[in-house]
């Protein structure tokens, strides 16, 4: 708490420093910010159709600049893989070296670890710092948008760059997916846009006990969902013979951190959701944990565990499940899969794996917030939003800056093999390499760069999750996103009453004797802090949402 | 009046001087932050800053009372703390006599840092040994011990009922080292001359314990007892939250203050909401203590802090 304090007092006096010496400071600065505020406010509504670009010259409606004179962007990513300072300044120079001419933007990177990220952003954005181009996480997005930091994009949507990005995007719900109060604050990475559940079971002793002709299991292309799939009950059955084989073996591991995934629209956060599986087209929103998806459920898991099947300390563990199977001592868990899924769980799991989809559930869909994970936005201390957006459109449109990006420079950071997928150059590899990122996961479209050909992708990698997310089922509200501006009291206390219900119910410790009653305690306790106020104030944005649609 | 004061002044000035680092440290880092509870009264967001974000009165306290569990991590947070501190003070009064009395002078420093030892520990790893005795699966309590006094396994991480002697226990294991530090330092200042008056009029050790330790220690007790009688509003986070692995089945005995604000506010962070939680505590940790000292002023004035 006083850490929190101290924190904030930290920065006043970071402010108040700011202030006295602004006037000292050139009064370009202060220049610049206004025009960037100006321009945040200001002119959104007078923006024509993006920035004009003729041959080595690009006007907006703020500033001309040309080759000798670009406009200087600054660009925030998360940098998850640790690079080589000099090899980041080489590529640096590379991508103003095409960007320049090209797009008469030059380049600033400023890479951040997660952490700094996480506490560093907020404070640029407030105080004013240079910045342009940054990621945002749907999470923080409101509290970013509250206090000004972000812009909206709308504005600029309607232009040659706009629509560039919603091509990419593939629809207009995509592109438009990280909206938060009404306000389009960002892009989705292209990515896989959702998983299927499944369960993860171990090779041999399916082998060994007759499951892998039964169920088909060994395909090499199980993880890309094909129609078919085994049920709850088909796993009971493996885990029944399985206990009977091996008396001492975790037959079906869960935690605190793996557990099954439900079929629901969790909007946003769990309280007041969309049953897919009571009413897959369906708008009503209703408490999960009143749900017959969700009783039957645990129900389920409070009989296993007292069959014996379930990890005895499941509530309190918490221990990843791909560490428990290296381990050796357990046969299955639940899991989420997606294209390319089974070689990587292969190397996790330390042994050779099957992956299978699961009924009825088999097939995912895509709810909102599993798109707009991280999202490409613009700062609004930007001093011309109009070339940011052109950047951001050319993360979405223009492989070659993607790419240097993202792997650095060709034949130099990396190799292209044979199959036009990418790769280490000789002598360099995961631990001694100088610069990679390999993270478009968190802006711009990953399918028109490279694939990193690190064993779990091949050259068709892109094209089986593109193929993967044309098979999913969207939810009947994707695209909505709630306001829960005024509900943060209520938020907050529900959140801490579900952390002391839903481990022991999900795995299901607290065996069949207790689950209806418990159950039972846990909603009650949910309706006492207003879950129905939550639920109500959801529904009508929902209403609301779709009659605007 | 005035030359004398000047004089005062002259004469104190090195010791000024001497308090001056130490004074600029408290300013900076305890008074200074106090001017950040205004936060605890508002919706605080980034861009308008500390003093332009909007009051919103007691609203950031609403949290704290809204699941009704109030009384529950209220009760929880002080009973603790009142086992806590009565049961360190006399269990490190008692290792520090004992350790005080060793013969030998290395063996002395052997036994104060064995039972230091545990206080260096964070809790994560506490809460881990903890688990290897207590777990389920690969518990040794419930697969070896148990078994062999021919009892059933207990599911000891879904029983509430016995979490406040295992934090009791697992709480003294780990502080009794570090409690006992200051009374073996309070001991060690005792004139020895005492000690061996005694010892020529034939006290037994029990008497000297009880006539020339004891009475000498009462300032010390006085004092750590009155400072953490401040904090009895606070709880060891570690403990609470990592030796019961956050199981849901003993909340009722395993949430404090610290828990359950922690346990609310992770998935959201409401800056103002956390300094409403902070100043919650500190405000009736301050007023403890007042009322605890007027209590001490009461029976004995020299003893008071203030």
């Amino acid at each position: 708490m006083i850490n929190v304090i101290y924190y904030i007092i930290l920065y006043i006096l970071k402010e108040d420093y700011n202030m006295k010496n602004k006037k000292l400071i050139s009064r370009l600065l202060v220049a610049a910010m206004t025009a960037g505020t100006i321009a945040g406010y200001g002119n959104t509504g007078s923006i024509v159709a993006g920035a004009a670009s003729e041959e080595g010259v690009t006007t907006t409606s703020i500033g001309t600049y040309t080759v000798d004179d670009p406009y200087h962007l600054v660009f925030e990513y998360c940098e998850v893989s640790d690079t080589d300072a000099d090899a980041r300044a080489a590529v640096e120079a590379a991508v103003n070296e095409y960007m320049i001419p090209n797009y008469q933007i030059e380049v600033e990177f400023l890479p951040m670890s997660i952490a700094d990220y996480y506490a560093n952003t907020p404070l640029m954005l407030s105080s004013g710092e240079e910045l342009d181009v940054l990621p945002i996480m749907f999470s923080t997005a409101s509290s970013w948008l509250s206090m000004g930091g972000i812009l909206d994009l709308a504005p600029y949507m309607d232009s040659e760059e706009g629509q560039k990005i919603i091509e990419a995007l593939g629809d207009e719900e995509t592109a438009y997916a990280a909206t938060c109060n009404g306000v389009l604050f960002g892009f989705p990475a292209n990515k896989e846009f959702y998983s299927n559940r499944g369960f993860l079971l171990r090779a041999d002793i399916c082998d060994e006990l007759g499951f892998t002709e039964k169920y088909n299991l060994d395909r090499p292309d199980a993880d890309i969902y094909d129609g078919t799939g085994i049920s709850w009950e088909d796993e009971e059955a493996m885990l029944v013979a399985v206990k009977e084989a091996y008396p001492d073996m975790t037959a079906f591991y869960l935690s605190t951190t793996a557990k099954a995934d439900l079929l629901f629209d969790l909007l946003d956060d769990g309280f007041g959701v969309l049953d897919m599986v009571a009413d897959r087209e369906g708008t009503t929103v209703v408490n999960m944990y009143e749900t017959e998806q969700y009783r039957e459920h645990v129900k389920r898991m409070a009989d296993w565990y007292d069959k014996g099947y379930i990890y005895k300390d499941a509530a309190t563990g918490s221990t990843r499940a791909d560490e428990m199977m290296r381990a050796g001592n357990t046969f299955s868990y639940p899991t989420n899969i997606v294209p390319g899924a089974l070689i990587g769980t292969n190397i996790s799991n330390g042994c050779k794996c099957y992956l299978v989809h699961r009924e009825p559930e088999k097939k995912g869909f895509i709810t909102t917030s599993d798109v707009s994970f991280m999202n490409a936005g613009i700062a609004t201390q930007s001093k011309d939003p109009e070339m940011a957006f052109k950047f951001i459109s050319a993360l979405y449109s223009d492989p070659t800056l993607f790419n240097l990006w993202q792997f650095g420079i060709e034949g130099v950071h990396y190799q292209l093999l044979e199959d036009g997928t990418a790769y280490y150059v000789e002598g360099e590899n995961a631990s001694n390499y100088k610069y990679h990122q390999n993270s478009g996961w968190q802006m711009g479209d990953q399918f028109k760069g490279l694939v990193w050909n690190d064993g779990t992708a091949g050259p068709d990698y892109w094209d089986a999750l593109k193929e993967h997310n044309q098979k999913g089922d969207r939810s009947p509200v994707y695209g909505f996103r709630w306001d829960s501006t005024e509900y943060s009291t209520e938020l907050t206390a529900l959140n801490a009453i579900k952390e002391q219900y839903i481990y022991q119910l999900e795995t299901g410790t607290c065996g069949s004797d207790n689950v209806d009653d418990l159950l039972e305690e846990f909603n009650e306790a949910l309706y006492n802090v207003g879950l129905q106020d939550i639920m109500d104030a959801k529904q009508a944005q929902i209403d609301a949402w779709l009659a605007a649609k | 009046m005035k030359t004398k004061g000047k004089l005062r002044l002259k004469r104190y000035l090195p010791l000024y001087f001497l308090f001056l680092p130490g004074g600029l440290y408290l300013l900076i880092n305890n008074y200074i932050p106090l001017g950040g509870l205004v936060i605890a009264f508002k919706q605080y967001n980034v861009r308008d800053g500390l003093w332009g974000s909007p009051f919103v009165g007691l609203k950031n306290f609403k949290f704290l009372f809204a699941t009704g569990d109030a009384l529950l991590i209220t009760r929880n947070t002080i009973l603790y703390n009142v086992v806590f501190i009565t049961l360190n003070t006399v269990i490190g009064i008692v290792f520090a006599i004992f350790i005080c009395d060793a013969v030998s002078n290395r063996l002395k420093k052997v036994y104060q840092s064995v039972i230091l030892f545990p206080y260096l520990m964070s809790a994560v790893i506490l809460g881990y040994i903890v688990y290897a005795f207590l777990g389920t699966e690969n518990g040794i309590v419930n697969n070896t011990i148990l078994p062999l006094l021919g009892k059933e396994p207990i599911m000891w991480y879904q029983e509430a009922g016995y979490w406040p002697f295992i934090l009791t226990f697992a709480n003294m294991w780990k502080g009794t080292g570090y409690g006992c530090l200051l009374y073996i330092s309070a001991i060690n200042g005792i004139d020895t001359s005492l000690f061996e008056a005694a010892a020529l009029d034939g006290a037994s050790r029990w008497q000297r314990i009880k006539a020339i330790t004891l009475p000498s220690l009462v300032p010390t007790i006085i004092t750590t007892t009155l400072m953490h009688i401040g904090r009895i509003f606070y709880s060891d986070f570690g403990l609470f939250y990592q030796v019961p692995r956050n199981s849901g089945a003993l909340f009722r005995t395993t949430n404090v203050i610290d828990t359950y604000v922690y346990r609310g506010l992770m998935e959201q962070s409401n800056v103002g909401m956390s300094a409403a939680a902070g100043f919650y505590q500190s405000i009736i940790g301050f007023l403890l203590v007042v009322l605890a000292n007027y209590v001490v002023r009461k029976i004995s004035e020299e003893n008071a802090l203030f």
